[in-house]
């Protein structure tokens, strides 16, 4: 994964009281899965049905930072192409043309942050997906990811890593529910 | 180590009795409020939602070095897995809760009440407040204004018994050699829930049922208690009499820590009790034992 540090201490805006507050932005880059976990995603999506996200928005509650590393707050740069990149590689796995169901999905981005515990740095991501058939939302479901991985140098790009990884968690967690609602849409 | 860092530290600390310099109990004095004439907030929430209630290992520490520190890692790693699996049901129905609004509601009224704030927004700041940051605004104050700055923490405790929820505030005058472990106004205050359930997957799915009722009715009540708490002490002679002495635990990271006390006030559920160290806690009435306090001497002022 690579990271490029944009500004070390970014002014958060020209009206806000404190101005120089230490806000890092950081690009963060997705990360293919492992050819374990395509592997498994590929053999377990249903083939009745063909799942579509159309989009996956940026509706989290906290725009302005994924993780705090003292003395500095950080934040994504390029959330809304990291995005694409999410939404991509999942209908990579889940659109199948010659399914009998065809299933939209407008997903949206509730919460991207990570914490520390101990040694560990903790990433969390987490969407909420509405099911669509014929227009009509049929069902609404979230799904998470979850990633603990060992700070060991303290660098700001390591918090990325707990992103990136658990973002990927999040796309096994969906990728691998689709059988389930399959059987629901198709029952 | 920051000023942030010491108060957050504290979490933990405060179980170790660990030597964390912070900053003490400073109260409102009639002078420092009557110098104010204006001021400014920067009310700071760092976590975008609860976590999962996690004991965490320093069993490594008896072995040592980079072996211990790897023990540690993997086992709050599985600790952590766990515990994030276990509060999902909980998870998928607070997805529209925002504690950095919540407190905002809460905490600004009571701080326009006492002073003419200038800055106050709707919901809680994000982004961490160095203390290099925190001088600049200090020395950049007018005469006759105050910063004040909050910092909030909340989490399960006690096997996800409990809600405990923490709020340190400050308040600084204008000064051109700001030290900020030496604020003109500091008060620790910790509220927490009544026991929930058994623990564990039991209690999650109580805080869980019927769209998580009781913990947005906690979450709320906590932000409700700790603001009234500030309000409280925002008057400059306060006459606390000491009711009993008294003992509580204080669940934290790695343990529980033993919070001794003068209870000040009680009703027929919480108990108010201000510890030796001046700290403020906001506790149901059964979970205090009564403890012998120096401090504490039956209906006289603490």
């Amino acid at each position: 994964m690579k990271f490029n540090l944009f500004i070390g201490a970014l002014a958060l805006s020209s009206t806000s009281f404190i101005a120089n507050a230490g806000l890092t932005k950081l690009e963060i880059e997705f990360d293919a899965l492992s050819n374990k976990a395509s592997t498994k995603i590929n053999m377990a999506q249903p083939s009745d049905c063909s799942f579509n996200m159309l989009e996956l928005s940026d509706d989290r509650q906290n725009k302005e930072t994924v993780a705090f590393a003292f003395p500095d707050s950080i934040a994504i740069s390029n959330i809304e192409e990291y995005l694409e990149k999410v939404k991509e590689t999942s209908n990579g796995f889940t659109i199948d043309e010659n399914a009998q169901y065809k299933v939209d999905v407008n997903a949206r981005l509730i919460r991207m942050y990570t914490y520390p515990e101990s040694m560990n740095i903790l990433g969390v991501t987490a969407i909420v997906a509405d099911f669509m058939v014929n227009g009509e939302i049929v069902k609404s479901r979230q799904y998470r990811g979850f990633y603990a991985k060992t700070n060991w140098a303290g660098g700001k790009g390591e918090y990325l890593t707990a992103i990136n990884d658990s973002a990927q968690e999040l796309i096994k967690s969906y990728t691998l529910d689709l059988t389930n609602i399959c059987n629901d849409i198709s029952s | 180590m920051t000023l942030l860092q010491k108060v957050s530290g504290l979490l933990i600390a405060v179980s170790l009795q660990a030597c964390v310099s912070g900053p003490k109990y400073t109260p409102m004095t009639e002078e420092t409020k009557q110098a104010v004439t204006s001021a400014r907030s920067y009310n700071l929430v760092l976590q975008d939602e609860i976590k999962p209630d996690v004991v965490v290992s320093n069993a490594g520490i008896a072995v040592g070095g980079l072996i211990g520190a790897m023990v540690d890692s993997s086992v709050n790693d599985s600790r952590a897995t766990a515990a994030r699996g276990g509060i999902q049901p909980l998870y998928d129905e607070i997805a529209d809760v925002d504690y950095r609004v919540t407190l905002a509601a809460a905490l600004n009224p009571v701080l326009n009440k006492h002073f003419n704030v200038a800055n106050l927004k709707d919901s809680a700041e994000t982004v961490l407040l160095s203390d290099k940051e925190l001088k600049v605004q200090i020395k950049a104050l007018e005469q006759g204004e105050a910063l004040f700055f909050s910092t909030s923490f909340y989490q399960f405790r006690s096997q996800s018994r409990m809600l405990q929820a923490l709020t340190q505030v400050f308040m600084f005058m204008q000064t051109d050699k700001p030290d900020v472990n030496k604020p003109n106004f500091y008060s620790m205050i910790t509220y927490q829930s009544p026991l929930v359930g058994n623990g564990g997957e039991d209690s999650i799915n109580l805080w869980a049922a019927d769209n998580a009722k009781l913990f947005r009715e906690q979450l709320q009540r906590s932000a409700d208690e700790i603001t009234k708490a500030i309000n409280y002490q925002m008057q400059t002679s306060l006459n606390e009499i000491c009711l009993k002495g008294g003992e509580i635990q204080v669940p934290n990271a790695l343990g529980t820590a033993r919070v001794k006390g003068n209870v000040f006030e009680e009703d027929e559920m919480t108990s108010k009790l201000r510890s030796t160290e001046g700290d403020m806690y906001i506790v149901a009435k059964s979970s205090v034992q009564p403890a012998k306090v120096k401090t504490c001497v039956n209906g006289e002022k603490s």
